[in-house]
């Protein structure tokens, strides 16, 4: 218990260089045990997705954020407080669709792509799916069901990274989540 | 001086030069036999003087050179030694004379001469003279060494009267000026008489001085002169002549720190010297091992104190300084553009001192400016001699890369544009030369595994310039040989464009000399390994495949040891006994057969930018003989994996390897292995071969099955048919075996199995007599035999639902409900009889049933037989079964006697035709399509003890339900076969497929009640009246007042003991209206007791019970004899019971 | 006019010392490259004794700058070389006075930092020829400022 209570919003400092460095394994090992982008990006955002589950609870003891009145507020926290806690940087929020209901994170600087250029023969490979996964996981155990994609991406040649995250729907009952 | 002689190094300042030259006709063979001889004694030692002299053999020297003597001794020719042969002495005096002539080349400079005559003889031989030697021949001479000894010897003792004379510095005298040839000219008129001049002369004089000791062995007065000569030069800037002191003065410091010398192993002085630590402290070899100090020996030395100790560490340089003099000398020979042979030699006596000092970056400065000394027009040969010697001594200090750049600089001079007959040999083996350098070995294995080694653009340009030389060398082989290697090993690094051109001039050079896998071994030893083409195509993967099913052999289970080999005595070891890398050794768990073709599967991927064509590609395999039958193959670009099957046939059995394949592209055939293929996936190439096996192939009267009938054990079908029948019909099924192959068949074996199916199924479904086939074992080649197969489909199709129990006004009867009728089976889908495939719905709704078997046919013959092995064909059997006639109903009656019954069956046509059914003593009964008729047959009740008992085996081991399911079944065949009911389709039915008939088995339709009343009841009661059996509609007579005996008589054929029994005869009238009278006391009374006492019966037994009756009036009387309750009969079952009815008429006695 | 490599470190691939094989080469113009490839390899004699000596005699084991390797008539050909072995080589023309020490150093640690973050690319294999955009256009640029 005592872990709980020290938690705090100071992090530990990571070398950012190992961080990026370790991500690439991973992401380079799964495109030679898959052999097939496609399926890369599923396992990634599984992954994220299992991530996301977990890194909530520490989101939310960390943070001490409430509970969020719509979903504007909740892109302001994905963005300003998040983002900021676990990779250091801060995207802005756009793109904002008329119902409301989707927003875009411009990341003008992604933590997870440095060094990294990728191959021609990986053009589908959606190199920081995990990021999705990880929404999509933290939202889920907030009773929010997001459907989270890259819509623009540095690494294959766009000037931006884009992450569009569009709100499916509220999950009523608290269903156990267990890993997917 | 124009011609450097890049050899030279620094101890070479301390040798005597001498020339050894022919004289008129001597052969070159025993001139040079001559010279070797003479060269063997290069160092002299001086009697008294304990000093040694080293002497430098030339036998060409130019005579401008020699010019430079005065400059530097050790370039003056003091000594020549004439080599001459003379037949008589008439030639004598022109010979002599020619000697004189040579004498007359270097005259100025030689200290003395030697003529040695070969071949004369006599007076003149005769003549003792110093100057010439005579010998017989070349073969017997001898003295030869001690002549040249002598004459070194004597050419010290001027050299030694030289220094003297020149060492004693008498002040007044004037010193003449030496000089080199171009400064001649430059000192006519000038002042002699000036200081400066005069301090030149005696600057010049001292280092001339310096040389002579030096050369006389006196290293210690050499550094004293050296190093005075420098002071004196040096104030007077005679720049030329400083740096040759500056540069002796290095050269005996370097004969002082490096006695060993410099010039490396190719001119090394003898070992024996090389080992001393100090110059000063040479021996002899063979002299006595006195360590003298040779300074002590001087008789005239120039002060004592330059030989001590001290002098002798203070004058010699260190080997840094050294190096700095030599820069320093260098740069003084420099300012003469004359002197450049002088400057480019000294570079090269600094390369190899620093090449010692293990000091290559300097040396590679010295080197580089030696680079850049112009020497003027140099012709083509020079040029080459200067790129070799750079490449040589940038070698020799470990610039490897420079060294092979300059080697080939001079492979390329070899073949300059400029030169009249290009020597595309010397380039060639100049080339070969420079490949250490590149990092490139000629070899592929070098290159098979991981990254690229060295420099591919340079490397690939080398082979370029390889392959043409040899080729311009007119050895097309050659050229095929390196360009394989170029395209093998470089082909990551080639564009498609080159690689177009690559192959095609291949092709080109193939056409008239095709590539082999034959080792090319050049004349100077180089050997050239094959060049196998691993990646024309690339293979992926090295399959064995199996042999098709039906020519597997397999082994006769219980016969291991003849040739059984386990590697472990243990049945099972957890321990694996191979490691992984033996895994292609691994034994693959299947078996070739000898004279069979086998298969091997490679996967193949092109990586030319264009098809490639693939000829002649076959299997390399060790082991048994084997017999490849390559193919050729044409594969697009850039493209695979496409699968390739080499085939080929083991002609002998035992254990074959396939070790790789070999391939023919673009004219080069190569053997790939596949030890040498990186990344290769493989099985286990190493398979067994049994012996050769006959071969059978299989052909049928019906005809070939499109069902897929899948046998649950996975093995494979090599043939199936299919056929159609009524239930209850038989087919014949002829199979034809041909022996296709070349052994005799000498065994053959047949059984089937069924598949899939858990119909109740009666009788044997296949059956078929072997005798006849296996009388015409064993069966040649080519020869066939035949065996018919009848197909018996007999099944249920009223199912097997429980029938229901029934009793109705038929007393005892069991009544087939149709619920059991295919009809209602079609709104109830019995799911646990239907087989799994999908077909079989449709079966089921169509009341078709479906019948699967195999066949299986195990052979043998030949070698494989002896061995064990036979092999198997598979025959599919599909037999759909539509109903025929079946039973709906079935009961039985008894009937009058109590060893008979009547069945009653409800026979129902399923088929769509008039059909007629027939029984055994019964009436034909015509059925139309969907027909129901009732039949009646009357049969004798069976008797149970004749029945075959179950053996002993079943009875052990099956369950007691089993049991009595068996017993049915037996039961109900017995039935059957009693009834014998077939039907038939009218024969009017003019349709041949319709001109059919079968049996219909009752067998699924009886049930337990129903074959109890079929059975004879193992208790037999018979009764007897008037001594005559009573049963059935018997009636028996007697007279009234007679007495009537009355017999009651028990068989016991039941296993056990019955009884006893009391049985009590009730008599009584029937009335024919229903009503019984049984108040017959009046009429008929007993004779004794009513009752009958039958005590224990063992089993077959009998036992008679008599009474008497006596019938007072005439009329019907009908005898019941009824058990009285009693214990014990309560346990046996009722039908056991059974009496027949007794009906006496009485009649009147008047009769 | 320039070529640039990075050389396989030998300690990683083998133990012979001949290992040297070229992961990167850039020229201008491209149509004498070869004669770049003769210069280069060559050179790399003088790195590999430069490196041996580094052993030898004691100098800062942090300057990984091995100056001039050796002038020829046309070019100046320098050397650099990282503690992993990977080697550097910058050839420039002779007649070219605007490069001096200093620039032709930070020169070589540009290429060295360009080199570091192709190498924490996860998808390049250590001892693969480069094929990086990122460090092409480096290159580029390099080689604009200096012609």
């Amino acid at each position: 218990m005592s872990r709980q209570s020290n938690r705090t919003t100071e992090s530990k400092k990571m070398n950012s260089e190992l961080f990026t460095l370790t991500y690439g394994a991973l992401v380079t090992q799964l495109c030679k045990d898959y052999e097939n982008d496609e399926e890369v990006n599923k396992q990634l955002d599984k992954m994220g997705y299992n991530i996301g589950v977990r890194l909530i609870e520490d989101f939310l003891a960390r943070s001490s954020v409430g509970r969020c009145h719509d979903f504007r507020e909740t892109a302001d926290v994905i963005a300003k407080v998040a983002f900021k806690m676990y990779l250091g940087i801060t995207p802005s929020v756009t793109n904002w669709s008329p119902a409301g209901d989707e927003f875009s994170l411009i990341l003008e600087n992604n933590p997870l792509v440095d060094f990294v250029e990728l191959p021609d023969n990986h053009s589908n490979l959606v190199y920081s799916n995990i990021l999705c996964g990880v929404l999509r996981g933290a939202l889920e155990m907030v009773q929010m069901a997001v459907d989270v994609r890259f819509a623009q991406d540095t690494l294959r040649g766009d000037n931006v990274t884009e992450i569009r995250m569009k709100f499916v729907k509220r999950i009523e009952e608290n269903l156990p989540a267990g890993d997917e | 001086m124009s011609v450097p002689d890049y050899m030279q190094c620094a101890e070479d300042h301390q040798t005597v030069l001498v020339v050894v030259q022919p004289v008129g006709m001597v052969p070159e063979d025993h001139f040079f036999r001559i010279y070797k001889r003479i060269i063997s004694v290069n160092q002299v030692s001086i009697r008294d003087s304990q000093r040694l002299l080293y002497i430098r053999y030339r036998h060409h020297y130019p005579p401008e050179n020699n010019d430079w003597g005065d400059f530097q001794t050790h370039r003056k020719v003091v000594g020549l030694i004439a080599v001459t042969t003379c037949s008589s002495a008439k030639e004598w005096p022109q010979t002599f004379d020619r000697f004189h002539g040579q004498r007359e080349v270097f005259g100025a400079t030689l200290y003395d001469s030697r003529l040695l005559v070969f071949g004369l003889q006599g007076e003149i031989a005769e003549q003792s003279r110093t100057d010439v030697a005579f010998y017989p021949s070349f073969d017997r001479c001898e003295d030869v060494e001690k002549r040249v000894e002598d004459f070194v010897e004597s050419i010290f003792i001027v050299l030694e009267s030289k220094r003297l004379d020149r060492a004693t510095d008498k002040s007044g005298d004037k010193i003449p000026l030496l000089c080199v040839p171009f400064e001649k000219k430059d000192f006519v008129g000038l002042d002699t008489d000036s200081r400066h001049y005069k301090k030149r002369c005696q600057g010049r004089m001292r280092k001339h001085v310096g040389d002579l000791c030096l050369q006389a062995g006196m290293l210690q007065d050499a550094l004293v002169h050296y190093h005075m000569a420098v002071e004196l030069l040096r104030s007077v800037n005679d720049f030329l002549w400083l740096g040759a002191a500056l540069e002796g003065l290095c050269s005996a410091s370097v004969i002082y720190h490096y006695p060993g010398g410099t010039a490396g192993k190719s001119s090394g002085r003898k070992p024996s010297i090389s080992q001393a630590a100090d110059a000063g402290k040479r021996h002899r070899p063979g002299a006595q091992e006195v360590l003298i100090d040779p300074g002590a020996l001087t008789t005239n030395g120039i002060s004592a104190d330059t030989s001590s100790e001290i002098g002798r560490t203070k004058n010699c340089l260190s080997p840094e300084d050294i190096i700095e003099k030599y820069k320093e000398a260098i740069s003084y020979y420099g300012k003469y553009k004359n002197a450049g042979v002088i400057e480019l030699e000294a570079c090269v006596k600094a390369v190899r001192v620093l090449a010692i000092q293990k000091r290559a970056m300097e040396a590679s400065e010295f080197l580089q400016n030696a680079v850049y000394i112009n020497l003027g027009q140099l012709s083509e040969e020079e040029k080459i001699q200067r790129y070799s010697i750079l490449s040589e001594l940038y070698e020799l200090i470990g610039f490897h890369r420079k060294s092979a750049f300059f080697k080939r600089v001079a492979a390329m001079q070899c073949v300059a544009p400029t030169i009249s007959e290009p020597g595309w040999r010397a380039c060639y083996k100049l080339l070969l030369e420079t490949l250490p350098g590149y990092s490139l070995s000629l070899d592929p294995k070098d290159f098979c595994k991981g990254t690229h080694r060295g420099w591919a653009a340079v490397q690939m340009r080398l082979l370029h310039e390889l392959v043409y030389a040899s080729r311009r060398m007119g050895n097309p082989g050659l050229s095929v040989r390196h360009l394989s290697f170029l395209l093998q090993t470089m082909l990551d690094f080639l564009s498609d464009q080159e690689k177009k051109e690559v192959t095609q001039s291949l092709e080109n050079y193939t056409s008239k000399c095709p590539g082999g896998m034959e080792i090319i071994t050049l004349p100077d030893g180089l050997k050239l390994p094959p060049v196998p083409f691993t990646k024309l195509p690339i293979v992926k993967s090295v399959k064995l495949l199996n042999l098709p099913v039906s020519l597997r052999p397999h082994k006769v289970k219980g016969l291991l040891g003849q040739n059984v080999t386990t590697k472990s005595p243990f049945i099972y070891s957890p321990i694996i006994m191979h490691s992984r890398g033996e895994e292609r050794c691994k034994k693959i768990d299947f078996q070739w057969v000898q004279g069979d073709v086998c298969e091997v599967q490679l996967m193949v991927y092109n990586p030319m930018p264009f098809e490639l064509r693939v000829e002649n590609m076959g299997l390399l395999t060790s082991g048994v003989e084997f017999e490849s039958l390559p193919a050729a193959l044409s594969l697009p670009a850039e493209s695979g994996l496409y699968p390739v099957t080499l085939v080929g046939v083991p002609r002998t059995a035992g254990s074959i390897t396939v070790n790789g394949y070999h391939t023919s592209v673009f004219g080069v055939t190569s053997d790939c292995l596949l030890d040498n293929l990186p990344g290769l996936k493989t099985s286990g190439c190493a398979v067994e071969v049994v012996p050769a096996l006959p071969r059978l192939q299989l052909s049928t009267s019906l005809p070939r099955s499109a069902h897929s009938l899948m046998p649950p054990s996975g093995e494979e079908l090599s043939n199936s048919v299919s056929v159609q029948l009524f239930n209850g019909e038989t087919q014949q099924l002829f199979i034809t075996l041909e022996n296709i192959g070349t052994e005799l068949l000498e065994t053959l074996e047949v059984t089937y199995k069924m598949v899939n199916t858990k119909e109740k199924i009666f009788g044997e479904f296949l059956s078929w007599d072997l005798q006849g086939p296996l009388s015409q074992l064993p069966l040649k080649p080519s020869q066939t035999v035949t065996i018919a197969v009848d197909i018996r489909v007999k099944l249920d199709f009223s199912g097997q639902e429980n029938l229901l129990q029934d009793l109705n006004d038929d007393g005892i009867s069991i009544t087939g409900l149709p619920i059991s009728s295919p009809l209602r089976q079609v709104l109830k889908p019995r799911a646990e009889n239907k087989p799994i495939s999908a077909e079989a719905n449709k079966t089921e709704y169509n009341h078709i049933k479906t019948l699967e078997a195999i066949l299986h046919f195990k052979y043998s013959g030949g070698l494989g037989q002896m061995q064990g092995y036979y092999r198997e064909l598979l025959l599919g059997v599909h037999v759909d079964v539509e109903p025929s006639v079946f039973f709906t109903r079935v009961s039985a009656l008894p009937a009058t006697s109590t060893r008979q019954c009547h069945l009653l069956l409800d026979v129902f046509n399923s088929t769509e035709h008039e059909l007629t059914v027939s029984a055994r003593n019964n009436q034909d009964v015509v059925l139309h399509a969907s027909e129901c008729q009732r039949m009646a047959i009357q049969v004798d009740k069976l008797d149970v003890d004749s029945l075959p008992e179950p053996d002993e085996e079943t009875l052990r081991f099956a369950s007691p339900r089993q049991l009595e399911e068996e017993r049915q079944q037996v039961q109900g065949y017995q039935v059957n076969s009693k009834l014998g009911i077939t039907w038939r389709f009218p024969l009017t039915r003019c349709h041949p497929s319709l001109r059919r008939k079968g049996e219909a088995s009752v067998e699924g339709v009886l049930n337990q009640l129903v074959l109890e009343h079929l059975q004879l009841a193992p208790l037999q009661w018979d009764v007897l009246v008037n001594g005559k059996a009573c049963d059935c509609d018997m009636v028996a007579d007697c007279r009234v007042g007679d007495t009537v005996p009355l017999e009651v008589k028990l068989t016991n054929r039941s296993k056990n003991a019955v009884g006893p029994f009391a049985l009590t005869v009730v008599l009584f009238q029937d009335y024919q209206n229903g009503v019984h009278n049984y108040d017959l006391q009046d009429a008929v009374t007993f004779i004794g007791s009513n009752t009958f006492h039958i005590d224990t019966v063992n089993p077959a037994e009998n036992r008679i019970c008599v009474g008497a009756l006596l019938f007072l009036y005439t009329g019907d009387f009908y005898l019941n004899i009824k058990f009285q309750d009693d214990s014990c009969s309560r346990e046996l079952p009722l039908a056991w019971f059974c009496l027949p009815n007794v009906h006496i008429k009485a009649l009147d006695p008047g009769y | 006019m320039m070529t640039m490599l990075g050389g396989e470190p030998f300690l990683l691939v083998s133990k012979q010392e001949q290992q040297n094989y070229p992961l990167y080469i850039r020229s201008v113009p491209s149509d004498s490259e070869l004669k770049f490839h003769y210069t280069v390899h060559t050179s790399l004699d003088v790195v590999e004794e430069k490196v041996s000596a580094v052993g030898k005699v004691i100098v800062d084991q942090r300057e990984l700058y091995l100056g001039l390797l050796y002038p020829t008539e046309d070019y100046k050909v320098y050397g650099y070389v990282t503690n992993s072995k990977v080697k550097f080589v910058i050839v420039v023309d002779s007649s070219n006075t605007s490069l001096r020490d200093n620039e032709i150093r930070s020169m070589f640690r540009k290429l060295h930092n360009s080199f570091t973050d192709v190498m924490c690319n996860p998808f390049y294999n250590p001892g693969d020829p480069i094929q990086s955009k990122v460090f092409d256009s480096m290159v580029s640029s390099m080689m604009v400022q200096t012609c």
